[in-house]
């Protein structure tokens, strides 16, 4: 690990409990790295807006620490912390306008005024919205708005810029392009960035790292990539690829290959480590591969139970011996009966021992 | 980072405010009197007598005087200059350190400030206060008088000390702005509400002797007077109870405000009568109308020499009656004056009745009269039960009505008016009145909340209730338009009458115009020494105005800033604060104004006969419809705005200046402009506490009612209506609305449903 620089942020243990029965976010530890945009992904309720608002220092934790720059900040309200937050409803002061509403930090940490100007008028051309000065937000347009909610706290120069749920309040069209601009801007300033999402998509496009959390835990932190091919949590697999999570029964392991039977089937697959005994095996919708050959083996027989054809291919829900799987069958083109007979194949190195 | 927090000059928030805290003390120790002087403060003559006996600053006291006692406050300060010379750093610092550190400085702030009003109590004018002190403390010569500015001075600074060490502790998160103002503001309800209040029933617990009787208590609680019972309480015949005329004139008036103010509602939403505009517009009367027109206006109508009676004389040959004086005419003056706060109560309920429901039933197939019985009603109970405890309220607070129309009957209020400054002078009954009348009150308050705090059927989505609603059954409809015509005709010849009565000689006797009632009150002379405002009502006008000018922006303050603590932040002890700030809104007027007697005419806070008691008292009753404003202006801000706000560096009070003062200016208006005119109006809460120097519109008039003047009481009231109309156009016209870019804020709907009792 490397020495903490400025824009490093570390959680050890924090706890946050609103004294209402189960506390929100139970004793959670992570560290993201200087100049990382990291997402913090879950299901509603699973406390990450409350990990959020506790960076920012809108919450204070129960217990536990919060290390900014490698400083412990814990104790720091909001107003001391050098972190800024784009809120979801964007939190524009209605009544100032988009000068104003830039402004607003420097100058009440009491900064000339003329300096504030010139620090608007940059980010102001940095995020695009030079000629606007005048307006009030209700004058802009949501993504306008947005942009000025992201100038306000770039204005800062903070060492982490939070984000919670910024795509939410854009129609459709809008969030792919706003969310590839928060990432070119991200990577452009080289600036932490935690960004708070429930859309897996979406946090699968901008991060370097996601942090899955899970009723007030993390449930897995990796990068997309090693999240989604190679998840290590039954709840994570599910929750991000949607993955068919069934029981086997591993029989053999050595050489990074574990034997385990699925069903009636043996199958091999890539594995770390495994330990004799029951399983539970994920395997993601678009891995398999069906076929009414006999021959073929080692195969699960299966009998579709519902099929779909939703234009860039077709969706299975079928009946396995190991229980039910839901299929997608990306380029397919037949739909297949009701009750027919079919075989399931899979590449070994895309089953997933997990936990 | 480029940003440090905010500095004055390299001196950050934090020191520069425990600067102030401490140079408040010290200044409150050596440069002001600490004593309250018999004349005073502004005209400053006591800076060339200083350092005398009564005008001396607290260190000259202690030095010179023998006021010994006080030599703790200074060493409280060196106490606190000590701990804030070595403040622990809190990168070195042991876990703990800061946090009791912080602890001794709100010891030492708390106890500076509890032992001034300790040493207040426990000294008074001729030394210790009680007998068991004399024996236990050292022995003192002298004693001392009401404490003035420089305890004052002294008392804030220690209150912000405590604060600060509160807010260093990490309660508030660390925010003095939110200690300091959650302190101050609970200082001051508990000293103006709180201690009041306590101080009567102190009071009715002393027998003649000023000794501690319950039997005092008790037998002056149990009067025949009180409580006796006959059948001619129904119609207010004589020898009933003052208690039950009081509940009975409670009842009859709640329901009848009540049952006029649904049908004037069910008018104005629910039906096509033309006179909807003018209807609307007469409920805002009563707010702004001095508590007598009504009464007064009734006199010149049913009384002795009134219109209807001379008509019936004349045309008929029936005898005049008196028949308006007593439980008739003070009843009928308050179904006039109370049913527009019935009203305005009401109306908010039946637009709140969601249409879809209605339609829903209609749909069912039930008739227009089921739909109404079983759908509408029901779903407007919680509402009815509302207005029918605000009438409760108001009739047993109004003090004006029974006292211009009351004759032989007597309700509580009209009873402690004249056990203060009728012939034999009774605080005793003054104080058990008070506090029965305060029962009554708290019982209505109380069974009020748990009406209202009861989920409200009451459906108001803001948009998308496309329904229309349903017509009225023919029936109700009838009834609404029965009840509601003669209302709107009677109250505007009632109002019509009162101006008119302004112009005439003798109401009745003789009508001949004459402008005489008008130069008699407001007449200017040009005299050998230039403009002289002559006119035997000048002098109460500008007091009036002057009060109700200070009143209105402190109220305006303290409420604003309650409703901030009590919607945006968390704190312990948060619902008890909000009980506590609403709590003036269930003292019925007479109570307060008995209270503040017994509370602040001896040592050591001794206020009465200044202009200072009335603003306070106008700022603590008026209180309770700025916070309600207040909250309800802040729960549709979005609190994100304060958060945002937060993050980007500003502490509490940049965010209350910067962001929610100005997206509240509706609210502040509102509040501002209820302040004002509910200052001008009352009567009850100050009878008490005018002296010759400070008396005011209302008192004045009262005066003359009584003298049978009532040519000029009544040509005083419509010029107070005039001014207040102006300053109401003024306010809104100077602090304006800023444009938000969507729908302009309306002004007044703060002041609307609350109409505090009178």
């Amino acid at each position: 690990m490397t020495s903490p620089t400025k824009g490093t942020l570390e959680f050890i243990n924090v706890v946050k409990d609103y004294g209402t029965g189960e506390p929100a976010v139970k004793g959670i530890s992570f560290r993201i790295e200087d100049g990382q945009l990291v997402t913090v992904l879950g299901p509603s309720g699973c406390g990450k807006t409350t990990t959020l608002r506790m960076v920012a220092g809108l919450e204070l934790p129960n217990a536990g620490q919060i290390l900014l720059g490698g400083k412990d900040v814990t104790a720091q309200s909001a107003a001391q912390r050098n972190v800024s937050l784009v809120f979801q409803s964007y939190a524009l002061f209605p009544h100032m306008s988009v000068m104003e509403n830039v402004g607003y930090g420097p100058t009440v940490r009491g900064t000339k005024k003329a300096e504030v100007e010139s620090k608007v008028n940059d980010v102001l051309k940095l995020i695009g919205l030079t000629g606007y000065e005048k307006r009030l937000p209700s004058e802009l347009s949501g993504g306008q708005q947005q942009r000025v909610a992201i100038a306000r706290a770039l204005v800062l120069e903070p060492a982490v810029l939070l984000f919670d749920e910024p795509l939410s309040n854009l129609d459709t069209k809008l969030r792919r392009r706003v969310r590839e601009e928060i990432r070119e801007l991200q990577q452009r300033l080289q600036i932490t960035c935690v960004y708070v999402t429930h859309d897996r998509e979406e946090a699968m496009a901008v991060s370097d790292h996601i942090i899955v959390m899970d009723r007030g835990s993390v449930a897995e932190a990796g990068t997309p990539h090693q999240l989604y091919f190679q998840p290590r949590t039954a709840f994570v697999a599910d929750f991000l690829s949607e993955a068919n999570v069934v029981k086997g029964h591993v029989v053999a392991f050595e050489n990074g290959k574990a034997t385990l039977t699925l069903g009636d089937s043996r199958f091999d697959i890539a594995a770390d480590s495994a330990t004799v005994g029951e399983a539970k095996i994920a395997l993601r919708p678009d891995v398999f591969e069906v076929t009414t050959d006999a021959t073929v083996s080692p195969a699960l027989e299966a009998t579709v139970q519902k099929c779909a054809f939703v234009g860039k291919g077709v969706e299975l829900v079928v009946d396995t011996a190991a229980g039910e799987m839901f299929v997608f069958l990306p380029k397919e083109k037949i739909v297949r009966e009701v009750g027919s007979k079919v075989r399931l194949t899979f590449p070994a190195d895309e089953a997933r021992l997990i936990v | 980072m480029s940003f440090g927090q905010r500095e004055f000059g390299g001196i950050d928030y934090m020191t520069g405010y425990r600067i102030i805290a401490l140079l408040l003390i010290a200044a409150g120790l050596t440069l002001v009197p600490w004593y309250a002087l018999q004349d005073s403060f502004y005209d400053f003559k006591w800076i060339a007598k200083f350092g005398g006996k009564d005008f001396a600053p607290a260190l000259i006291q202690i030095a010179n005087y023998g006021k010994v006692w006080l030599i703790l406050l200074p060493a409280l300060l060196l106490a606190t200059v000590g701990l804030y010379a070595r403040p622990v750093n809190t990168a070195t610092a042991v876990e703990g350190a800061v946090r009791s550190w912080a602890k001794a400085v709100a010891f030492i702030g708390a106890a500076g400030a509890l032992y001034i009003l300790a040493q207040g109590f426990a000294i008074s004018s001729q030394g210790y206060a009680f007998e068991s002190l004399k024996a236990m403390m050292p022995e003192i010569s002298g004693g001392q008088f009401g404490m003035g500015a420089g305890a004052l001075l002294v008392g804030i600074g220690f209150i912000l000390i405590c604060a600060d060490g509160i807010a260093t502790m990490g309660y508030f998160r660390g925010d003095r702005f939110i200690a300091s103002a959650l302190l101050c503001i609970v200082v001051l309800i508990v000293m103006f509400v709180f201690f009041p209040v306590m101080r009567i029933l102190y009071e009715g617990i002393l027998d003649e002797n000023r000794g501690w009787s319950i039997t005092a208590l008790w037998e002056r609680f149990g009067q025949r007077k009180l409580w006796n019972l006959v059948p001619g309480c129904l119609w207010g015949g004589s020898g009933c109870g003052v208690a039950w005329n009081t509940l009975w004139l409670a009842l009859l008036c709640a329901t009848g405000t009540t049952f006029m103010g649904l049908m004037l509602a069910l008018i104005v939403t629910r039906s096509n009568f033309r006179g909807k505009k003018l209807l609307r517009l007469l409920t805002v009367l009563p707010i702004i109308t001095p508590p007598f027109i009504v009464g007064l206006s009734l006199i010149m109508l049913f009384g002795r020499a009134g219109v209807v009676n001379q008509f019936l004389e004349f045309a008929f040959g029936i005898p005049q009656t008196r028949w308006i004086y007593g439980l008739p005419g003070v009843l009928l003056a308050q179904l006039f004056a109370f049913t527009p706060v019935a009203f305005l109560v009401l109306i908010g309920v039946v637009e709140g009745v969601s249409p879809t429901l209605e339609e829903a039933s209609q749909s069912l197939h039930a008739s227009k009269w089921q739909t109404f019985r079983y759908v509408t009603l029901p779903l407007m109970a919680p509402g009815l039960a509302n207005a029918f405890l605000v009438g409760f309220i108001e009739s047993i607070a109004d003090f004006g009505n029974p006292v211009v129309l009351g004759g032989n009957f007597g309700v509580m209020a009209t009873e402690i008016y004249f056990a203060i400054v009728g012939a034999q002078l009774d605080q005793g009954k003054a104080a058990v009145y008070s506090l029965i009348l305060l029962a009554f009150a708290l019982f209505a308050f109380w069974l009020q909340r748990k009406a209202t705090a009861r989920k409200s059927f009451v459906t108001v989505t803001g948009k998308g209730d496309t329904g229309l609603p349903s017509p009225l059954p023919d029936g109700v409809r009838r009834a609404a338009i029965g009840v509601g015509v003669p209302w709107l005709m009677l109250t505007v010849v009632l109002y019509g009458m009162s101006i008119f009565g302004a112009f005439v000689k003798v109401w009745g006797r003789d009508n001949t115009l004459t402008l005489d009632h008008f130069a008699k009150a407001f007449s200017i002379d040009h005299g050998p020494h230039g403009w002289l405002f002559t006119g035997a009502a000048w002098h109460s006008l500008s007091n009036t105005l002057q009060f109700s000018l200070a009143a209105a922006p402190l109220t305006a303050i303290i409420g604003i800033l309650s409703a901030y603590l009590i919607a945006r932040t968390t704190f312990k002890g948060q619902r008890a604060f909000e009980f506590l700030t609403l709590l003036s809104f269930a003292i019925p007027g007479t109570v307060i104004g008995v209270a503040y007697i017994f509370a602040f005419n001896v040592p050591p806070i001794e206020l009465t006969g200044t202009g200072l008691i009335i603003v306070l008292c106008f700022v603590f009753r008026n209180l309770p419809v700025g916070v309600r404003g207040g909250i309800a202006a802040l729960s549709q801000l979005d609190k994100s705005l304060d958060e945002a706000s937060t993050t980007l560096g500003a502490n509490g009070a940049t965010t209350f200046r910067r962001v929610l003062m100005p997206l509240m200016k509706p609210a502040i208006v509102g509040a501002l402009i209820y302040g004002f005119v509910r200052s001008m109006t009352t009567v009850s809460a100050i009878v008490f506490l005018v002296s010759g120097d400070t008396e005011v519109a209302t008192t004045y008039i009262i005066g003359r009612v009584i003298n049978g003047d009532y040519g000029v009481a009544i040509a005083y009231c419509s010029v107070l209506i005039l001014i207040m109309v102006i300053a109401i156009v003024l306010v809104q016209w100077l602090v304006g609305s800023r444009k938000l870019g969507r729908r302009t804020a309306i002004a007044v709907p703060a002041m609307t449903p609350v109409v505090a009792a009178g």
